[in-house]
């Protein structure tokens, strides 16, 4: 190495510590994303193909989402791991953690945009926003915003045009050890509300066990179930026939309605048409227009 | 006097001589292995130049230095107090079934870190720089508070029953899992998910902060059982022998659960739930090695420390960029060849257990 080389290479050096941090791009290159509703809206966005790993609650678009490393659980995130995806933003939503973890990630220089508005179909629209400036995508995420909006509005207003108000209950859990419900402040609480029933187990906040005693008390109109669920136990068929449901007109009647999980409950940008389905669902009798197939809902 | 009564194990002494040394090499290189092995693919040039401080890749250095170092350490502490925790008990109780949980350090930990989780947003005279030390505090305090009661609840006339703690550990430790049954009934669904998690035991969240505490509180508790490893090898021949050899047998006993619940509570409150190693680790040095406490508390304290940081290795890397919970791979490493031990101890004739 000759001397020109030599001081070419210190001054090489020397810039290479003195540039901005790579962790501190501006328009994020490479993305892990905590949250399926923060998976949906980048890809929403339309910048999907910077995702370089997300956790294991993202599961829509699931062809694109499928081959990606999964982080883990959001609740249970390890900082290395992440880290090890070189990500230069960090996406998470409400949910993620541990705390512990989260500190770490922050104590290491990463650029961690985490969301922490609670799960409700309101949080969607300013969820959208902070993706779209933590991303540098600001005009998209408007445009889908007001999008998203107009749509939820307009489910609001059939919803509000029904005169009837079915009771529902959500069933997170049917086994041998019973039921468990959901109760106010929960996510399908809040997708009930919206699509216009009455919550039958509404009197307890959060998942909790419910005895089929009340439940048989409360008697509710619908028994709404995720659809992973249902296919667990074996069909709807067969769950109407279960000895802690079967008592319930719900279950005689097969008002049962099996939907999506993650469709139904991750607030994100399909939201709106998740609600609009279930509407559909809880009220047979009522026309309720179909919302227009955008591209994020396809 | 002592001396003769108790050299019960020649051979043992001879294995110890080659086995604990054996145990201390493998502590260390699982050590480096676990500041060398993550999901971010360091080399063994960027591991060394983030420690001498001359590398520029300011997150090599932050990982090895903030993350792995500080982790390792956890891990050494915590198995090294799990180890050697399972050894004192066993002893004290003369119970090869005894561990740390038996005086509820784990219930009163996991008691108060459940009621932490639960109710800890509604504390808010704690300092925003003692936030972090929130939970693991009140885990520790758990710990203390359930091992003393239960204590207390076995003494008589000035004595320790250790038949009676023994049974008053597993009514306290009823009460405490239903006080968790409880809680986690009135847990949101975000305070539930923490619990179960906390209940599995992790590595994850170690740094510093944690390091710092934990190993310290684990040397004084190794000092605490080394000190009362004589003590506990006279209580093999009964209590009363034991105070007639000359052994301060009260004072044995109040020291080795003040060191069993300070230093597995501390490792506990930070780490969570971490089970099998605090029974399966003292055994497998028995077998080895006899029961002579003074090595058997170095050799368990030493293996305990060796499997926590190979099972955290794997957690770590087995499903990257994702972890598994460490209580999982402890028991699923450690069972089979605990198994395999006891199988080829019964086939040799051993009475060890």
């Amino acid at each position: 190495m000759n001397r020109r080389q030599f001081l070419g290479a210190g001054g090489a050096i020397a810039l290479l510590g003195a540039a901005p941090r790579p962790l501190r791009a501006a328009v994020p290159a490479r993305i892990v994303a905590a949250g399926g509703a923060m998976t949906e809206i980048v890809f929403a966005l339309g910048e999907g193909k910077r995702l370089v790993a997300v956790d294991t609650t993202s599961l829509y678009p699931w062809k694109a989402v499928e081959p990606l490393p999964k982080i883990g659980y959001l609740r249970q995130l390890a900082a290395e791991g992440i880290l090890s995806m070189h990500p230069d933003l960090i996406l998470a939503d409400v949910d993620a953690g541990p705390q512990d973890v989260l500190d770490q990630l922050g104590h290491m220089g990463a650029r961690l945009a985490h969301f922490t508005a609670e799960h409700t179909a309101e949080s969607v629209a300013p969820k959208i926003g902070f993706v779209g400036a933590a991303i540098d995508r600001k005009a998209e995420a408007e445009a889908l915003a007001t999008v998203f909006k107009a749509d939820l509005a307009r489910i609001d207003a059939e919803v509000a045009k029904i005169a009837t108000h079915p009771s529902a209950v959500f069933l997170i859990g049917v086994g041998t050890t019973g039921l468990r419900g959901a109760g106010t402040g929960t996510a399908a609480a809040d997708m009930i509300a919206r699509a216009g029933a009455s919550n039958a187990f509404g009197d307890v906040g959060g998942y909790k066990p419910a005895s089929v005693e009340a439940m048989l008390a409360a008697n509710p109109d619908f028994i709404i179930m995720m659809q992973q669920t249902v296919e667990e136990i074996g069909g709807i068929e067969t769950v109407a026939t279960l000895p802690v449901l079967a008592g319930l007109d719900a279950a005689k009647a097969k008002r049962i309605i099996a939907m999506d999980g993650n469709y139904l409950l991750s607030f994100g940008p399909r939201t709106a048409h998740a609600a609009r389905d279930l509407a559909v669902a809880l009220h047979p009798e009522a026309e309720i227009p179909a919302l227009p197939p955008r591209a994020w809902t396809a | 006097m002592t001396d003769t009564a108790l050299t019960m194990e020649r051979p043992g002494e001879r294995r110890a001589a080659l086995l604990l040394p054996l145990l201390a090499f493998g502590c260390a290189a699982a050590f480096v292995l676990s500041v060398a092995i993550g999901p971010v693919g360091l080399s063994l040039g960027e591991i060394v130049a983030a420690i001498a401080g001359t590398g520029h890749d300011e997150t090599a250095r932050n990982i090895v230095l903030d993350l792995r170092i500080p982790r390792s350490l956890m891990a050494l502490a915590v198995g090294a107090g799990l180890g050697a925790g399972g050894a004192a008990m066993q002893g004290l109780f003369r119970n090869p079934l005894a561990d740390p949980t038996l005086i509820g350090v784990s219930g009163g930990a996991a008691l108060f870190a459940a009621s932490f989780i639960v109710f800890g947003g509604a504390v808010h005279f704690i300092p925003e720089a003692l936030r972090f030390y929130g939970m693991p505090g009140a885990a520790f305090i758990g710990a203390v508070t359930v091992v003393l009661l239960i204590k207390r609840l076995s003494q008589r006339e000035g004595r320790t029953e250790v038949a009676t703690m023994l049974l008053a550990g597993i009514a306290v430790n009823a009460v405490v899992m239903a006080g968790i049954g409880l809680l986690t009934f009135v847990a949101t669904d975000a305070q539930l998910r923490t619990i179960t998690f906390w209940n599995l035991g992790s590595l994850g969240g170690s740094g510093w902060r944690s390091a710092l505490v934990v190993a310290p509180i684990t040397a004084a508790m190794l000092a605490l059982c080394l000190v009362s490893a004589r003590a506990l090898d006279a209580m093999m021949l009964g209590e009363r022998e034991a105070h007639t050899l000359g052994f301060d047998v009260e004072t044995a006993k109040r020291l080795l659960v003040i060191a069993v619940a300070g230093g597995v509570g501390a490792a506990t409150a930070f780490t969570g739930m971490i089970v099998f190693v605090g029974i399966v680790a003292p055994h497998m040095v028995r077998i080895a090695i006899g029961p002579s406490h003074r090595r058997l508390v170095i050799g368990a304290a030493l293996l305990g420390a060796l499997l926590i940081l190979l099972a955290d290795v794997l957690c770590r890397i087995v499903i990257a960029p994702a972890e598994l919970p460490i209580g999982v791979v402890t028991s699923l490493i450690g069972a089979p060849f605990f198994l395999g031990l006891l199988l080829k101890g019964r086939r040799e004739g051993s009475v060890l257990l």
